[in-house]
């Protein structure tokens, strides 16, 4: 188990790289979140374990579209910073000229895509010129404490496979928290609670079995 | 109250600090020169105006009857205020008083109050019903950082050359006095500001706008620490701020003695 | 003299509430305790109740307030009217202006504001019932609200004040020793530095009980700060 550490802690000392969540004073390292400590012989870095998500480049994201301006979308990002996703961007060639993009993805169009660049002050663009970036049409978007997202996907996406085969649910998980689901009904009621559950149990140990046992006990109930 | 000041201006500070110089050429523990002249507003009981280099203040006390406070029913009653006024800045905004006004204005109060400066149970009247009550107004006309030195040195001018109006049949009659306005103390407040590893007395604007903290300390005429105010992003090491309350205190002998 | 002022305020060594000179209140925090906001605490110290709740990083309105460079640490100290015997008047008074300015200092020198361009960080803090210290109590508040909301920050920063009474130096004065009593200096810490983040003073202090008030608040301060690790060791686990 991973040590939980506090603003303030020390966490390391001389010479060692630094990730996120850690901050240097002098010759000693100290954790600059709550969070779960990752340290390795010329490696430190504090897992988060709250707090709001902060785009990074690569991330894939489910964002929503909530304003258009000359040839770009406006994408809420469930995050201080909204995200740009230009006409550019797009899955397939738009002339933005000829085109009313509102007519393309009007406001409220879900979408999932990947921050292609994240600039000094914070201006987060996307692309969905990505073979797995698409508008979500249908289903349901849960959001979860964006930190417990990669307990959802699990060691080696372990977790989500099993999910998606347990539930027989196409399902897709931003980074940034939200959780897209789309399948038969009483399905996708299993997946929402096998994220909570997620939510709460993230810090226990053996967690892919116990969900699973719980997604089986749920599907007899159907 | 946040001029924009380029980063060259507060690298170009704080080295000169480093080096044990400061942009205006004084010493670190050395006041601009001040002048103080009480006496000039006319319908006011008591007023001064007071420089600090280029700070310029404009005290003024008006007295009136009131009700006394349930609490000090045989006590009078002291209202200070300080207004930022557009014209002496160009960030200084109308409207209501700023935070940075506000706390000009409480903590060169505090010092008063503490200090016991003004007798306020000379100032009753008749218990529970009538007493002087005196609003102390700063103005600042003319804004080179350091309003709380300034400020308050301003204040105790004006009180110091307050004059009390006659009251008679329930009627406050401005025009003729009874004699001066009972002060027993004269409180000062001294103020540094860190910038870097540097402390330096009495900041103008320039190295208000790159402080990292500030520390006024108020001292009564026996020495006593009778307010304090930290402020500023940055911190003070404990040692550093032992060290400055001593400091202020020679400090405020000098200011005292302007008066 | 004011009116309900006590003859004596020490008597055999206790203060009027039972406690040593050098004690601090019943001290209790909680970390997480609202649902909306990003991170929360709540603290009962004596008689004092208040509720801190921490938003952001989040979009800066109004506009103009944006920094290109960093996020805006924005501090709001209110007092619900309830709070005090007689009723306080809703809204910002000058008081509670001034202690929104002096909070948002307290914590400014640890808030890795550089961090997060463009951004708010919002703090919240509500006074439900007081009974003196409400600064402290607020600072040591927000601070635990801002580690559960995962705001990134050097280190938590606990507030505890001392006084005089009797012309005895004492801890964290509460309310009648603070309406009655003739020194209260409240300090706020960053405690692996020792560093002053909050420093404020009223009444009259010779020198050198200015030193020890000044010590013995900051020796309240890590008390404060142990009850502070011990609220987020509550809510996520970990501790020895």
């Amino acid at each position: 188990m991973r040590q939980m550490v506090f603003p303030g802690d020390e966490v390391a000392e001389g010479r060692v790289r630094l990730g996120g969540g850690v901050y240097r004073d002098g010759d000693k390292v100290y954790s600059s979140l709550i969070g779960l400590l990752d340290k390795k012989p010329n490696y430190v870095r504090v897992i988060p374990i709250t707090g709001k998500y902060i785009p990074k480049v690569g991330d894939y994201i489910i964002g929503q579209v909530v304003e258009q301006l000359y040839s770009n979308w406006d994408i809420d990002l469930n995050s201080p910073y909204v995200g740009i996703l230009s006409s550019d961007d797009f899955y397939r060639r738009l002339d933005p000229y000829s085109t009313e993009l509102l007519e393309v993805m009007p406001i409220g169009t879900l979408v999932y895509a990947r921050v292609r660049e994240v600039t000094p002050t914070r201006k987060i663009y996307l692309t969905m010129r990505e073979r797995v970036a698409r508008i979500l049409r249908g289903g349901r978007v849960v959001e979860i404490t964006p930190t417990k997202i990669p307990r959802v996907i699990g060691k080696k996406m372990s977790m989500i496979n099993m999910i998606r085969k347990e539930t027989g649910t196409t399902i897709k998980v931003g980074q940034n928290g939200r959780v897209w689901i789309k399948g038969e009904s009483g399905k996708v009621d299993i997946v929402v609670k096998a994220l909570q559950k997620i939510e709460r149990e993230a810090h226990l140990p053996g967690l892919t079995d116990s969900i699973k046992d719980m997604i089986i006990e749920e599907r007899e109930k159907i | 109250m946040e001029d924009i000041i380029s980063e060259v201006e507060r690298d170009y500070i704080a080295s000169l600090i480093a080096e044990g110089k400061r942009i205006d050429g004084r010493g670190f523990d050395e006041y601009r020169p001040i002048e103080i002249e009480t006496g000039i507003y006319q319908k006011a009981d008591g007023s001064a105006k007071v420089t600090m280099g280029n700070t310029l203040v404009a005290a003024g006390v008006k007295l009136i009857v009131g009700e006394p406070y349930s609490d000090t029913p045989s006590s009078g009653v002291l209202t200070t205020s300080a207004e930022l006024i557009p014209l002496a800045a160009p960030t200084f905004e109308k409207g209501p008083p700023s935070q940075e006004a506000i706390e000009v204005a409480r903590v060169i109060d505090r010092v008063i109050r503490e200090s016991g400066a003004v007798d306020f149970d000379a100032l009753c009247i008749t218990e529970k019903e009538a007493v002087w009550i005196a609003f102390l107004d700063l103005h600042i006309l003319d804004y080179d950082g350091n309003l709380f030195d300034c400020g308050t040195l301003a204040a105790i001018a004006a009180l110091l050359n307050t004059q009390m109006p006659k009251y008679e049949d329930e009627m406050v009659i401005y025009e003729e006095k009874t004699g001066p306005l009972p002060v027993r103390d004269k409180p000062m407040e001294t103020t540094f500001v860190k910038i870097g590893k540097g402390i330096v007395l009495d900041p103008n604007l320039n190295e208000e706008q790159v402080l990292d903290a500030r520390l006024t300390i108020g001292t009564n005429q026996d020495g006593d620490i009778c307010a304090m105010q930290k402020g500023g992003p940055g911190t003070f090491t404990q040692e550093e701020i032992l060290e400055l309350v001593n400091k202020s205190k020679e400090k405020a002998k000098e200011l005292r003695k302007l008066l | 003299m004011k009116v309900g002022q006590p003859e004596k305020f020490i008597i055999d060594g206790k203060r009027l509430d039972g406690r040593a000179v050098d004690e601090l209140r019943p001290l209790k925090i909680k970390a997480g305790v609202l649902k909306r906001a990003d991170g929360s605490a709540y603290l009962e110290w004596g008689g004092n109740k208040v509720i801190a709740a921490c938003y952001g990083p989040r979009e800066v309105h109004p506009k103009h307030m944006m920094r290109p460079d960093r996020a805006v640490l924005r501090t709001y100290y209110n007092m619900a009217p309830f709070s005090v015997i007689d009723r306080k008047r809703p809204g910002p008074d000058r008081r509670s202006q001034e202690i929104s300015l002096v909070t948002r200092q307290a914590l400014e020198p640890v808030v890795l504001t550089n961090l997060y361009p463009r951004t708010a960080i919002d703090i919240f803090i509500e006074i439900l019932q007081a009974q003196a210290g409400t600064r402290c109590t607020g600072i040591t508040a927000a601070s635990v609200a801002l580690a559960d909301a995962g705001i990134p920050m050097k280190s938590l920063v606990p507030a505890c004040a001392a006084g005089k009474v009797d012309g005895e130096i004492v801890l964290d004065l509460f309310d009648i020793e603070d309406n009655f009593g003739s020194a209260d200096l409240p300090v706020a810490i960053i405690p692996k530095t020792g560093e002053v983040t909050l420093l404020q003073m009223d009444g009259n202090l010779k020198g050198d009980e200015f030193e020890r008030a000044f010590k013995l608040a900051v020796e309240g301060c890590y008390q404060v700060y142990e009850k502070q690790k011990e609220a987020l060791i509550e809510k996520y686990g970990g501790g020895d």
